[in-house]
């Protein structure tokens, strides 16, 4: 179950873990909403939407240098 | 039941992995190098880095694999390129890289740019990875000694 979950116009903001989130969009999305989430673990975040009929994951990670 | 997202690096040989929580770049065969302790020297390459995307439990399919660097610009004789169609392991050097020929993209594609079993059209259906993703660092004598701005990348990809 997400922790939270609050409607703000036409935006639905869940706040769980990144898998509890993602159950819950697999669960609710509707045609037309957009149901956006952001995790983050480190340096590494996952956002999920759904848009055109599929459910978009981005994920990130990041990457670090030096130079001698 | 969603996708279970998992990055996995790549290192002396095709069954030798580790679960990177990070993509830094140096001049070690590692994942989750300390850039300090393995800078890249001025005029080189660092170590190419070798990953796979991973994905398990419940999904109908995956697809539509994106990557691109999207956040962290170059300082001065600091490049990196990759690709993310190379399907078959090779270890991994500090060469100049065969395979990481192409400059990162620095937005998304907006269409595939990772293959899934040869195929930028390819797919998932059960539990599997995508092909190698292969980034490598390369540094000019131009370069300034220290540490570079930090990257971001994103990889997107469809579920359904």
């Amino acid at each position: 179950m997400v922790v939270s979950k609050t409607k703000l116009g036409s935006v639905t903001i869940l706040i769980g873990t990144d898998g509890e989130v993602a159950q819950a969009l697999s669960n609710e999305h509707v045609p037309g909403s957009r149901i956006i989430s952001v995790g983050y673990n480190g340096s590494n975040t996952t956002a999920r939407y759904f848009a055109g009929g599929r459910n978009i994951v981005k994920k990130t990670i990041g990457s670090r240098a030096n130079i001698v | 039941m969603v996708a279970t997202f998992g990055w996995v690096e790549y290192l002396t040989n095709a069954t030798d992995t580790a679960t990177p929580t990070n993509l830094n770049m140096g001049s070690t065969l590692a994942a989750n190098l300390a850039p300090s302790t393995y800078p890249i020297t001025a005029g080189t390459y660092s170590y190419e880095k070798w990953v796979k995307a991973n994905f398990s439990d419940s999904f109908t399919r995956i697809d539509n694999i994106q990557f691109w660097k999207s956040a962290g610009g170059y300082v001065t004789g600091e490049t990196m390129k990759w690709t993310g169609e190379q399907t078959a392991y090779v270890a991994p050097t500090t060469a100049i890289s065969s395979y990481a020929a192409t400059a990162v993209p620095t937005a998304d594609p907006g269409t595939a740019n990772v293959s899934i079993g040869g195929s930028l059209s390819g797919s998932l259906t059960t539990t599997g990875s995508s092909d190698f993703i292969i980034l490598q660092t390369s540094v000019t004598t131009a370069a300034s000694a220290g540490a570079v701005n930090q990257k971001t990348f994103t990889l997107q990809y469809d579920e359904v």
